[in-house]
């Protein structure tokens, strides 16, 4: 999960951190990284979409490998 | 209503307001599609939280606390260990005061816990994250 994260574009990393990491707010981390309410939404949306990407092909070989022959 | 997987990020979060939450929370008793998509969500910024969490700080402190705590005698003991330690005090600080001319500032100075740095290792996930991060920005574009 870590390297997932740490694969993220910087804007999004930078969200993720502010959002999961500090518990900051929408609003706060919206002030922080100085842009709008749905920016941060935006941003974070497409973390979680690149996350999801990122792990489950991190994870598929492990599936692939646990199949019967 | 209308599937409502472009709010459930905000849903997630606790940051809609409470009443489009309801609205949302209402579409997720009928719709299947959004239903999988809020669990998916969910999940993975839960186990975002568990990597998230910090390495536990390590400190000898509350062991010794403990052990100390639990090794108490009975209390037919304790008003002669007291007595004993009373004696061992004011003769210590006998010798001190007649061999060192008094106690200086440096004999009183005391650490709290947390400002005695070997007792303390914790790192924090950001420090990783960023370090990683630097490293890896090269390859991501954004």
């Amino acid at each position: 999960v870590r390297q997932a994260i740490a694969k993220l574009p910087e804007r999004q990393r930078e969200a993720v951190v502010l959002r999961r990491y500090q518990e900051l707010s929408y609003e706060e981390i919206a002030t922080t990284m100085a842009v709008t309410l749905p920016a941060v939404e935006s941003l974070l949306q497409r973390a979680a979409a690149n996350l999801r990407r990122e792990l489950g092909r991190a994870e598929a070989p492990l599936l692939e490998g646990s199949k019967e022959p | 209503m209308t599937h409502v997987i472009h709010r459930l990020q905000r849903y997630v979060d606790g940051e809609l307001p409470p009443d489009v939450a309801r609205e949302v929370e209402m579409h997720l008793q009928t719709c299947a599609a959004c239903r999988e998509e809020h669990r998916a969500l969910a999940d993975l910024w839960s186990r975002v939280d568990a990597a998230a969490q910090p390495a536990p700080t390590v400190s000898v402190w509350p062991g010794l606390r403990g052990r100390s705590a639990t090794q108490h005698t009975g209390p037919a003991w304790s008003w002669l260990r007291g007595g004993l330690a009373a004696v061992a005090l004011c003769a210590g600080l006998g010798l001190g005061l007649s061999v060192g001319g008094g106690i200086g500032p440096a004999s009183t100075a005391a650490y709290a816990e947390d400002e005695v740095p070997f007792l303390q290792t914790s790192a924090t996930l950001d420090q990783i994250w960023w370090s990683a991060g630097a490293q890896d920005d090269a390859e991501v574009g954004s």
